[in-house]
């Protein structure tokens, strides 16, 4: 019992691990060619995570470790409860949404401790950033989340992927499909992309939040990145795209990822009081007047 | 038994005055073992319900004037759990009045602040809620005040609020009582209900006297503004309970009278406006509740004293939790209590954790403080357990109470409701962080270089606190289940609980799976953490001077410790809304003082005019009987 | 049954007045002495009254064996005659605190005084409106007088405003009296309540609104009430503690008598006018209005004298206010009100001037660190505040609580006037409140002196406060005076038989 519940979660964390640094390095690529200049192979993420963990790297105190870890140790826990496909760790709790949207935070928490107590102004200031621009991206996401739960009645995520089973016109794409243009802007939020990206822009505050980590903590900070990408994606793609087999499912989420990244090349960044103040109007309006088509 | 653990009560408080000043720590090991006396009685009886005690001892002017007691489910419930958590804080507040000139004042209202908190709790009939009701009041503007200029002003809200708001309570108790000859409350408020078929006008306007009694009492809009300036100023470790449980007096008397009230409006719909399934009033009130938890979210974001902020934390649970007891379903009634206890619990630590702060560094403002973390890791482990219950974060107990108002909200289809208690749940969870950051991370001042964890008995309590809020988190059916016996009492169906696993119509959660989930994934990071190459220990300085010695380049750490005007941009999102609020605010305070300075100085011109005012007003008095006539 | 004791009542003081200013010439002690002792004779006769009309009801003296209608008469009614010993003990207090303080002017004072019991005790007895009325006028006058003593120019304004103001009341009174006269042909209070009812309407209303008019500047009631401001603040403490205890008792009782009395009709419960016009609102508008101007103005006020003055304005008018309901409760809730206001109000004053002493300035300020200076008197204090603003098992509790569930009995005006009521209750607590807290503010800078107290002011204080104490800890004695004086204010025909023996009583 106690065995292949260990197994089962072994199984979902090194997917998402797995599976979040391929679709960095497809994303990397395929960046590349919409700016028309070279990248590195597909696998190039593998190398870099393991060529982060053994290099030097410096840490200013116990939080800091703490904090990178238990940032990672948030988003992998979240993954576990993802029904990725048909499978799920639990077969009491298929993806429960609340439990998802709460757990996520946990990671983000662990980050910011932990770069927070690096003791860089920069970090902090990225931090403080990410955290104003989640307030805004949360409510069109949690608006889509509640219409889902009214329409199956569940707020089990792996129901929501029942009910679209059959033809794709089933898919809550099409059902609810100003909910879904909501949710993909909030999703360029949440994955921290252009034009959402002010809480690390580069030039500005040196990349923020990453600032002050090297070495495994930067690893650490990859790692998270990429469960994140398969989490994220993976929420939209069982709410909307109607999850499917396994790889569909992992198909769905690429298409998913492309999606935000070609978004990402065209567009500017926004400064991020602007984007809250976007993410609050135009998301929300968008999910909102489906959630009246939905009552009414 | 009642009788004498409060009779007992005065009797300490009374025997405690004439400990001599220099063992004035003494005062607090009284209170404390009275407390834990109280605490073994009240766990004898956790079986005895609908136990009765009354004292008969006034039959005057056709009234019949008797305390009255009861244990009923829920008051059993919270007074178990305030006079835990009070003797915690009183364990406490042994430790910081030792050697300290402290107060005599506090200790001693304190106890009948305890006597109060018991006779609330366990009142059976309406006067003797009432009386214990103002006891609390004047009790608690001495312990918020005790003789310091500064925290009178604080106080001045809050009293001035809670009297209007105990007055109004009378005034509605006068009128059940007009109509039933008896100041039972559930003759009350059956009486309200048949009132509100037979004249409406009449029951919404004594329905209007009970909430605004509870509400000045629990900081609902439009009544907000008090905690954050009284739990400011109150003494240290009387915040913590100011903000864990005598905030929750006002949510009680809800329980205890409107509940019942909108559950019967509820089940015999006759006349009244039934909106989504509950009467149109409650509707407005949950309404109330979330309006209220938004905007205490906002005002938390942009205050940077450490107290404050945490005050109008506790103001936006507060309203998380009347939005979830007026849903009038199980779900919610049991998430609203079960929040209401979460919150104690954690507010409970994170103002201990503050306390110990402010005992140590003599600071309130954020931005002076930094990096305590290093030097209090005790503390500053159970601040973050703390706010990771606040904002909700599972495993944490703050999660369970939340997931519990979500499947109310939901499953009672409350989309606009539940997205404003989301929104407030996200601003938690910024604010809590900039406590958490500019408090106890980024950089250690170097005036703090000094600084200790606080004694021993300071700690005491925190440990425990820290491991109630992951046993509750965990275990969410130790509270539950008790809550259960609540819902049994108001007729409603239980909510289906195991220790471990709660149910509801939507979903279920096993909060040990998702517990040990999240340490199998700390495991698997630390394994990672291990593999990688060892890191290696290096001042936050050297790194930003490329090893130069950063004081050539006057470098100080306070200037690398970014904590003030933390959400800057964000805040001026609101500017426009702000500057209103307090217009207005100012603005009615200016008119009243210009009406009372009006009134003062026509009293002392001179005697030509106030003639003339006789006269002008007796033929005002002279022409109404005229022309009514 | 002919009881001639309740005319010393009033013929003893009105002679040692003018005796002690010729006594008073050789030694001033002499004058203190004789106030003292008139006013221990008073308070045993009576308590000797208080006593028989327990036994034998309500007692008529005839003055020159003329029977009434005609004639002087007194009649003491259990109402007069417990308020009179309330009135007497308040008198009494204020009295030793004179004559433990050396004045030049002892004498003269003291015969004012003097002049001032006697009056008010014959307002409080007559049984007739023109001895009413000079007995009135002789009242304002030596309040006129003790105002002023004070040497100072808001003493002096005070007065003056007093002056003009009740003057004009008198002559409204007068004018009324005239009009009574000229229809009735009579001048006895049992009678005019007798045949009220056969005036015309238009005189009932005239008749009804002179009286009215003379006797809202008597009892402190917004707007005619512009005199208290400068009167409390410019004159002597135990002018003050006249001016709130006693003026307060007496005004209450002329009301009673006139309004309810005279004018009302009593039935089982409530009291009901047989005018045109509603009165009751316009008696619940004019006290409801009162109550909140006066509370207000005491909340902007920064003078302590001041602050107290409003405050006793303002629980005056709650008093008119409930008795204005005209149901028993109401009634009673006034009585039981008037009670804790007229022994609390003078303990406040008394202790205030306690806390305030040596201080040049008479503000909030001067309370910072009160208790450090005077612990005795700051307890005493809080005792009042408590007393007065209703604190469980006080005699105003009850009271406040019975005004709410009279007043509550079926919604109406009354019940918006309520709201007022509650709002100003809250308003009160918070500026006596704030008085407290300052108490207990400690000023470390500055050493602490304790204040010397006079024996006479902690006698004093401590024998207020017993009363206090007594009266909350009694409850069920309180009860029963509280029943007792209702029912006599209810029993109208009572009244009016124990005066006209022959007369006919209208039981309607």
């Amino acid at each position: 019992m106690v065995k292949t519940y260990i197994f089962r979660f072994l199984i979902a964390v090194l997917t998402s691990i797995f599976m979040g640094l391929l679709y960095m390095g497809i994303g990397r690529k395929f960046m590349a060619r919409i700016r028309r200049c070279y990248a590195g192979p597909f696998y190039q993420s593998y190398i870099d995570v393991i060529k982060l963990f053994s290099k030097n790297s410096i840490s200013h105190n116990w939080i800091m470790d703490f904090g990178v870890m238990m940032g990672f140790a948030g988003i992998i826990a979240t993954v576990v409860f993802l029904p990725i496909g048909p499978f799920n760790v639990f077969p009491d709790m298929k993806g429960n949404i609340i439990i998802i949207m709460y757990f996520m935070t946990i990671g983000y928490l662990g980050m910011a401790m932990g770069v927070a107590a690096s003791g860089n102004p920069n970090a902090t200031i990225g931090i403080a950033r990410a955290l104003s621009l989640m307030i805004g991206y949360e409510i069109p996401f949690a608006l889509s989340v509640i219409l889902l739960i009214f329409a199956n009645r569940s707020s089990l995520l792996y129901d929501m992927v029942l009910s679209q089973h059959g033809s794709f016109l089933n898919w809550n794409m099409f059902r609810y499909p100003f909910a879904f243009a909501g949710s993909l802007i909030a999703l360029q939020g949440m994955l921290g992309e252009q034009p959402f990206d002010a809480m690390i822009a580069p030039a500005e505050i040196a990349s923020g939040p990453m600032v002050e980590l090297s070495g495994k903590f930067l690893g650490f900070g990859f790692l998270q990145h990429a469960s994140q990408i398969f989490l994220e994606t993976g929420i939209i793609a069982a709410m909307f795209l109607g999850g499917g087999t396994i790889l569909g499912f992992f198909t769905k989420q690429l298409i998913l990822y492309l999606i935000t990244l070609s978004i990402a090349a065209v567009f500017s960044r926004y400064r991020f009081e602007d984007a809250v103040k976007f993410f609050w109007i135009i998301p929300t309006l968008l999910v909102l007047l489906q959630l009246v088509i939905f009552l009414a | 038994m009642i009788g004498k653990i409060l009779l007992s009560g005065v009797l300490i408080s009374f025997l405690s005055m004439f400990v001599r000043k220099r063992y004035n720590y003494f005062r607090w090991i009284l209170f404390s073992i009275y407390l834990l006396l109280t605490l073994y009685f009240l766990f004898l009886w956790r079986n005895s319900f609908y136990y009765n005690e009354s004292y008969n001892f006034l039959s005057l002017y056709g009234l019949n004037f008797s305390l009255n007691f009861k244990i009923t489910p829920l008051g059993w419930l919270f007074s178990f759990f305030t006079i835990f958590l009070t003797f915690l804080i009183s364990i406490f507040s042994i430790q910081k009045n030792i050697g300290e000139d402290s107060e005599k004042l506090i200790s001693f209202f304190w106890f009948y602040l305890i006597v109060s908190n018991i006779g609330i709790f366990f009142a059976d009939d309406f006067l003797t809620l009432f009386i214990f009701w103002e006891l609390m009041t004047f009790s608690s503007f001495f312990v918020i005040s005790p003789g310091w200029i500064k925290s009178f002003r604080a106080v001045n809200y809050y009293f001035v609020l809670s009297t209007l708001g105990a007055f109004f309570m009378l005034l509605g108790i006068g009128f059940l009582y007009g109509g039933t000859k008896s100041f039972s409350i559930e003759s009350g408020y059956t009486y309200l209900f048949t009132l509100f078929s037979i004249n409406p006008l009449l029951s919404v306007f004594i329905t209007i006297t009970f909430i605004l009694g509870f509400f000045t009492k629990s900081a609902l809009i439009p009544f907000h503004i008090w905690p954050a300036q009284a739990h400011a100023e109150a003494p240290d470790d009387f915040s913590a309970f100011l903000s864990g449980i005598m905030i929750k007096y006002g949510l009680f008397g809800n329980l205890l009278f409107l509940v019942p009230l909108f559950l019967l409006i509820k089940n015999y719909p006759s006349t009244q406006i039934i909106t989504n399934g509950i009467p149109l009033f409650s509707h407005i009130l949950s309404w109330v509740g979330a309006i209220t938890s938004v905007i205490a979210t906002f005002l938390a974001i942009e205050s940077n004293d450490m107290k404050k902020l945490a005050a109008w934390s506790t103001v936006a649970n507060i309203g998380y939790a009347t939005t979830s007891i007026f849903i009038l379903s199980s779900y919610g009634i049991a998430g609203g209590i079960f929040q209401i206890i979460t919150h104690a619990i954690f507010k409970t630590a994170i103002f201990l954790a503050l306390a110990a702060v402010k005992y140590r560094t003599h600071e309130r403002e954020m931005h002076k403080l930094g990096g305590l973390a290093y030097k209090m890791p005790v503390t500053f482990l159970t601040f973050l357990l703390g706010i990771i219950a606040a904002a909700g974060i599972p495993p944490m107990n703050g999660y369970a109470s939340k997931w519990f108002i979500y499947q109310a909200l939901l499953s009672g289809h409350f989309p606009f409701l539940t997205i404003a208690i989301f929104l407030s749940s996200t601003g938690a969870f910024m604010y809590l962080f900039r406590a958490l950051h500019s408090i106890f991370l980024g950089q250690l001042p170097e005036k703090f270089d000094d600084v200790k964890e606080v004694p021993f008995l300071m700690q005491i309590p925190m440990y425990i606190l820290m491991a109630l809020m992951l046993l509750t988190g965990v275990f969410p059916g130790i509270i539950l289940k008790p809550i259960n016996s609540v819902l049994i009492s108001f007729n409603l169906q239980p909510v289906k609980v195991t220790y471990n696993t709660m149910f509801s119509t939507l979903s279920s959660v096993d909060s040990l799976k998702v517990f040990l989930t999240f340490s199998g994934s700390f495991a698997f990071a630390f394994i990672l953490y291990l593999i990688g190459k060892p890191r290696k220990h290096v001042e936050p300085l050297d790194n930003y001077t490329a090893g130069q010695d950063p004081k050539e380049f006057g470098l100080t750490r306070e200037l690398y410790h970014f904590a003030l005007k933390f959400y800057e941009p964000f805040e001026h999102m609101f500017d426009s809304y702000r500057t209103n609020t307090k217009e207005f605010y100012d603005s009615f305070e200016r008119k009243v003082n210009e009406f009372g300075n009006f009134i003062k100085e026509s009293y002392s011109k001179n005697i030509r005019y106030s003639s003339y005012i006789f006269i002008f007003a007796l033929v005002l008095v002279i022409l109404y009987g005229w022309l009514v006539w | 049954m002919n009881y001639n004791l309740p005319v010393l009542l009033i013929a003893i003081p009105i002679l040692f007045s003018f005796l002690s200013l010729i006594l008073g010439s050789f030694n001033k002690i002499l004058s203190k002495i004789i106030l003292i002792s008139v006013i221990i004779f008073n308070i045993i006769s009576g308590i000797c009254i208080y006593n028989s009309v327990l036994k034998n009801g309500n007692i008529l003296t005839v003055i020159g064996n003329y029977l009434p209608p005609f004639g002087i008469n007194l009649i003491s009614t259990y109402t007069s005659i417990s308020f009179l010993i309330l009135l007497y003990i308040v008198f009494l207090v204020a009295s030793l605190i004179f004559v433990s303080k050396n004045d030049d002017r002892a004498d003269k004072i003291s015969s004012v005084l003097l002049l001032y019991l006697a009056s008010s005790t014959g307002i409080l007895l007559t049984g007739d409106i023109f001895n009413l009325f000079v007995f009135i006028e002789i009242f304002s006058i030596s309040n006129i007088i003790l105002i002023s003593i004070k040497d100072k120019k808001l003493s002096i304004k005070g007065s003056l405003k007093y002056l003009i103001i009740t003057s004009i009341g008198a002559s409204l009174y007068l004018f009324g009296i005239g009009f009574l006269y000229g229809i009735l042909g009579t001048l006895n209070l049992s009678e005019i309540s007798l045949n009220f009812d056969n005036i015309s309407y238009f005189s009932k209303v005239f008749i009804f609104l002179f009286f009215l008019g003379s006797i809202m500047a008597e009892l402190e009631v917004f707007p005619f009430n512009f005199w208290i401001s400068d009167s409390y603040a410019g004159s002597k403490n135990y002018v003050n503690i006249l001016l709130s205890g006693l003026s307060s008792i007496v005004a209450l009782y002329i009301f009673i008598r006139l309004f309810l009395t005279v004018f009302g009709y009593p039935t089982f419960i409530s009291f009901s006018y047989s005018l045109p016009f509603n009165v009751k609102t316009l008696f619940l508008t004019i006290f409801g209005l009162s109550v909140i101007v006066n509370e207000l103005a005491a909340l902007s006020s920064k003078n302590v004298k001041r602050i107290l003055g409003f405050s006793s304005a303002s629980s005056l008018s709650l008093i008119l206010l409930s008795l204005s309901t005209g149901l028993k409760n109401g009634v009673m809730a006034a009585m039981l009100i008037a009670i804790s206001v007229i022994i609390s109000k003078p303990l406040l004053f008394l202790s205030s001037h306690q806390i305030m002493k040596g201080k040049g300035e008479k503000n909030l300020n001067s309370f910072i660190d009160g208790f450090r200076r005077n612990p005795l008197f700051s307890i005493l204090f809080i005792i009042g505040v408590f007393t007065l603003v209703g604190f469980p098992l006080t005699p105003s509790f009850w009271g406040k609580f019975l005004l709410f569930i009279s007043a509550t009995e079926k919604i109406s005006y009354t019940t918006l006037i309520l709201v007022i009521v509650v709002f100003s209750i809250t308003i009160e607590l918070f500026y006596y409140f704030r008085l407290m807290h300052k108490l207990f503010i400690k000023d470390e800078n500055i050493k602490v002196e304790k204040t010397k107290n006079n024996f006479v002011y902690i006698f004093s204080g401590i024998l207020l406060a017993s009363i206090i104490i007594f009266f909350s800890v009694k409850p069920y004695f309180t009860q029963n005076i509280v029943e007792k004086t209702t029912e006599d204010i209810f029993d109208k025909s009572g009244y009016i038989k124990s005066c006209l023996k022959s007369g006919e009583i209208d039981d309607r």
